[in-house]
């Protein structure tokens, strides 16, 4: 773990879940409560959603035989942000898949047999804390889920502190509170190397990144982002997309689904009125919806 | 069968027709995953905010997607064609821009955005 302190703030960073947390306070007293406060919320998180935890929600309702569950207030509500994902871009953000990704990890590198699925998100049905799904169904709420945790976080760490903060999950940021003098100067770049722009964050408070650039599974699966519908990795249309919304789920359901999207994602995104930042294959880069060049 | 390229071409005009659909709805579909992460939300709240968009979002898709679910649910493709053409019941795509960015005015960042 890192902590720096620079022109009055604060900030501090790990690792979990195979990528980096940040952390960033306004107010440089409050970084170790801030601290505090989000390894508390993250372990409630992972408690709830991790698919790689035995003893989480997400895997005990996998194994389960019975199709309706109460689940966990937070579980509901990352839940209801995965299902609202997979609705606004028609299905190309689906929390379902998480079956199929861990059955290809597990046989990684070869392939299995089948990728067939069994179900998708419209056999996913939330009514308050009680979540009907066909048994066998492993949630993945890896792409919403990263997203709404950097929110909720930032949020209640703010609420609770009275400054302002900014939470990044392996790239996924908000920033909540009062706006500080000195604006939030975000760097947008996938890795060294690669294409690098300087924002800030004005009326937007998250930016969210995907990539094909990162975390290899196998053979067939070249990077990390699946198609919902052929159960393969996208075609790298695209190096890296970025979004900027007024929250990091928004603006990650948006760069994951211009993932699967390839060709057809400038016009979809652009019609969403959200800047976009989008670096193609070859390293070019498109602007959408005022992304400052 | 029909070819990936198509499957990609078919949940293109949905997605574009979801949005068109949202927005005329009064409350755009993208709203609603601003509001699904919204705190003060009871969980109650926020369940059944979700549910209607989820509800509203099942019904329409199906209504210009036969097929597109059973496809992903079985690895076949059981619509007999490439489905009619979307027709949006308003032609009001949202085109403003959201959620403004500024040109840096430090060179040096807080945080960085990249995928993981």
């Amino acid at each position: 773990m890192t902590t720096t302190v620079h022109e009055a703030r604060a900030a501090a960073q790990w690792e979990l879940w195979t990528t980096t947390v940040r952390i960033v306070v306004a107010d440089t007293a409050a970084l170790g409560e801030a601290m505090e406060l989000l390894h508390l919320f993250l372990a409630d998180v992972e408690a709830a959603a991790s698919r790689f935890r035995e003893d989480s929600e997400v895997s005990r309702i996998a194994r389960s035989t019975a199709t309706h569950h109460e689940v966990s207030p937070l579980l509901a509500e990352m839940t209801g942000a995965a299902l609202t994902a997979a609705a606004v871009t028609g299905g190309s953000v689906d929390p379902t898949i998480g079956t199929v990704l861990a059955r290809l990890e597990a046989t990684a590198p070869a392939c299995p047999a089948s990728t067939v699925r069994k179900a998708t998100w419209r056999d996913v049905h939330l009514d308050g804390r009680v979540l009907r799904l066909p048994t066998g169904t492993l949630l993945d709420l890896g792409a919403t889920g990263k997203a709404f945790a950097a929110d909720r976080a930032a949020e209640q760490i703010a609420d609770t502190l009275g400054c302002g903060v900014l939470v990044s999950l392996g790239g996924d940021l908000r920033a909540a509170g009062p706006e500080p003098e000195q604006p939030w100067t975000v760097l947008v770049r996938d890795g060294a190397g690669e294409p690098a722009n300087l924002v800030d964050l004005g009326e937007a408070r998250a930016v969210a990144t995907s990539s094909s650039l990162h975390r290899s599974i196998g053979v067939e699966l070249a990077h990390h982002v699946i198609d919902p519908l052929t159960v393969r990795s996208v075609e790298p249309v695209w190096r890296t997309v970025s979004v900027a919304a007024e929250t990091c789920v928004e603006a990650n359901t948006w760069s994951t689904a211009a993932m699967v999207y390839g060709d057809s994602a400038p016009d979809l995104l652009a019609a969403t009125g959200l800047p976009v930042r989008l670096v193609a294959a070859d390293g070019s880069m498109r602007f959408l919806n005022g992304w400052p060049r | 069968m029909t070819s990936s390229t198509d499957q990609v071409r078919r949940r293109a005009r949905v997605v574009t027709w979801t949005l068109v659909a949202g927005a005329a709805a009064g409350a755009t579909a993208v709203a609603g995953v601003a509001a699904a992460s919204t705190p003060g939300h009871t969980d109650t709240e926020h369940a059944g905010h979700s549910g209607h968009i989820e509800h509203s979002e099942h019904q329409d898709q199906h209504a210009v997607s036969r097929g597109d679910t059973h496809e992903s649910e079985h690895g076949q493709d059981d619509s007999p064609t490439t489905p009619a053409p979307v027709q949006p019941r308003h032609h009001h795509r949202h085109h403003h821009q959201r959620a403004r960015l500024a040109a840096p005015s430090s060179s040096q960042p807080s945080a960085t955005s990249s995928g993981s």
